[in-house]
């Protein structure tokens, strides 16, 4: 098959693949969707440390259900749902039991500290330094370019969409797009190098 | 284009995607430049937060059962 596979369909394929025994695939879906699954958590508990505890169990239970995932299925939409019903669960009952846990963790371990934390001053100000370099990286770029970019991030079209939108051919959209991400992360890269060891 | 921007986006074949992930498993500057791409994404849709740790504890979690399947 030379087709791309392109948008959702990328997620279904991964799954197949983790279900095949290549787990580097399910770790794909993880960094994909970290951030959206902690920040679902996190409006519902509204507690970093138990935000990361719950979305590490989310992960955890999407991987031993993952068998049960159908092909055709939203595989964001389904992970979400386990999110929310996990961080539902946590206010129903857990609380206690998780509090006890993060608060033996704490007196365990001094690594531990790293666990869900607020972050401390320096990484507020790293995070700040790179949101508004992303921000200003994406106000430069020129105008096709950040239609482009924001119409396939913020709206989440895909390529034939967008083309029709702007009036371009789909192999244009792609250069944009591509441009687009490289304009920005070409700066970003030199703000995270840093914290190279700490990411996946 | 480069790797990581086709694969979030999935406008890879199976067989690109078969070569990436094999990749993958010790490719880490490869792995940086998912991660970095994908920091973009969400930061750009309103999702904003550094990773700092957070995958690998996620992946350290879950090692054991990614291990047995791997192993079959």
């Amino acid at each position: 098959m030379n087709e791309a596979i392109f948008a959702d369909g990328i997620d279904a394929a991964l799954v197949a693949r983790a279900n095949q025994g290549e787990p580097i695939a399910f770790e794909l879906l993880v960094v994909k969707y970290q951030r959206r699954v902690a920040a679902t958590i996190r409006r519902l508990v509204n507690e970093d440390r138990i935000t990361e505890e719950l979305t590490q169990e989310v992960f955890l239970s999407a991987f031993l259900a993952l068998p049960q995932f159908r092909p055709d299925g939203n595989f964001a939409a389904w992970l979400l749902t386990i999110a929310r019903n996990a961080a539902k669960s946590h206010l129903r009952g857990l609380q206690n039991r998780l509090d006890a846990r993060a608060h033996q963790m704490l007196d365990e371990n001094e690594e531990d500290l790293r666990f869900g934390l607020a972050p401390s001053p320096e990484e507020e100000a790293m995070a700040q330094q790179l949101f508004e370099c992303i921000d200003a990286q994406l106000a430069g770029l020129p105008e096709m370019q950040r239609r482009a970019l924001l119409m396939r991030e913020v709206d989440g079209l895909d390529y034939k969409a967008i083309a029709a939108s702007l009036g371009q051919p789909i192999n244009t959209i792609k250069s944009h797009i591509y441009r687009a991400r490289e304009a920005i992360a070409t700066r970003t890269r030199a703000l995270l190098a840093p914290s190279r060891k700490r990411r996946w | 284009m480069n790797e990581a921007s086709r694969l979030l986006d999935g406008d890879l074949t199976a067989a690109e995607l078969t070569t990436l992930l094999a990749r993958l498993k010790d490719d880490a500057a490869l792995r940086d430049e998912i991660s970095t791409h994908q920091l973009i994404r969400d930061s750009l849709a309103g999702v904003r937060s550094l990773d700092d740790g957070y995958t690998l504890r996620i992946l350290a979690r879950l090692r054991p059962q990614l291990d047995a399947a791997r192993d079959g």
